[in-house]
């Protein structure tokens, strides 16, 4: 009910409404932004991409309500424009292949987390490291909270596909953040208090 | 360096998820000029030209198929006949026509006699007269 009537907004914004345009674009942007800037790494690309996101979105509306969410479709084509950007960079890019890690490298490489937000750049500069795949996989499942069913659609895989993808990417995060073991808070048990 | 264990992973992506990133406020409106310039400023005509229409499949295939026989009927019905008749051939003599050019200096034309100049004096007489009768066919009959 909910993608008839965005599929309904949709077809609105396509044919020149402000409004509706603005009501698809305000619900789904952040969510758009934050996966853009999970795969990039970087703010302004991210804005980029979620713009161009919403543009292709109304000038190609070929989104079917029938085959997922529009969030799902707004996924998929973000995933499409940055693999476009890392290309049209020239960057040779090993989509799903595990580079080799070096926690040294890794500790070099990362500011010593203090505060929440420098370890949020750490988690994030782990998450960069990763292959474009795994790294896509990670954000969809963790971060986005999508289930691997709504995952394998935005990515046009298969379920185990992405479970693969998922797993060979938490191992790689376990290894590159592991010089941060100290900062890891830990759930307390039941009844106990700090 | 031992990996980090599950939850140990688990509790550094909560945290590192507690703080999302935020796009910045201008985006919205970036987005907005951009979709009046790309999209909301185009002609009515373009807008319903371009404007896609949800059609079921079948429905797609079926006029997909009767525009291809509509196609194929109608390159039948102005095709030119494929049987032509051959017209006889006829032979025309061609009379040739040769021109010759002379080279004639402009000193050398009045050495000859001209046409005009001529007389009967130049005529000579023969010297033998050899007759010969031509009879007609009629004569025989």
């Amino acid at each position: 009910m909910e993608t008839e009537h965005e599929a309904g907004l949709l077809a609105q914004a396509a044919s020149g409404e402000t409004e509706a345009f603005r009501k698809i674009f305000e619900t789904h942007h952040g969510a758009m932004f934050r996966f853009a800037f999970r795969l990039t790494g970087v703010v302004d690309a991210a804005e980029d991409i979620t713009q161009e996101c919403f543009l292709r979105l109304v000038q190609r509306p070929t989104f079917d309500h029938e085959l997922g969410s529009l969030r799902q479709y707004l996924y998929g084509i973000v995933r499409n424009l940055v693999r476009q950007r890392l290309q049209a960079n020239g960057r040779q890019v090993a989509w799903d292949e595990n580079v080799e890690d070096d926690p040294k490298s890794a500790v070099a490489a990362f500011p010593d987390p203090i505060a929440s937000a420098e370890l949020c750049a750490v988690v994030q500069s782990a998450i960069s490291a990763l292959p474009p795949l795994q790294r896509e996989a990670i954000v969809l499942c963790e971060f986005e909270e999508l289930s691997l069913d709504e995952a394998a659609v935005v990515v046009g895989s298969d379920v185990g596909t992405v479970k693969s993808r998922l797993h060979r990417a938490r191992e790689g995060l376990r290894r590159r953040l592991a010089p941060y073991r100290s900062h890891v808070r830990m759930p307390l048990p039941k009844g106990t208090t700090r | 360096m031992s990996p980090l264990n599950d939850d140990e992973l688990n509790s550094l992506l909560k945290q590192a998820k507690s703080k999302p990133p935020e796009p910045r406020p201008e985006l919205t409106l970036r987005a907005l000029r951009a979709y009046q310039e790309n999209v909301a400023r185009r002609p009515h005509w373009r807008r319903l030209l371009l404007r896609p229409v949800p059609l079921p499949l079948p429905v797609g295939i079926f006029a997909a198929v009767l525009l291809i026989l509509i196609g194929a009927a109608g390159d039948r019905a102005f095709r030119r006949p494929s049987v032509v008749g051959h017209p006889p051939l006829v032979e025309v003599p061609v009379t040739r026509e040769y021109v010759v050019y002379r080279n004639c200096p402009a000193g050398q034309q009045e050495s000859g006699p001209s046409i005009a100049s001529l007389t009967f004096k130049e005529f000579r007489p023969v010297r033998e007269i050899k007759p010969r009768v031509v009879r007609s066919i009629r004569d025989d009959q």
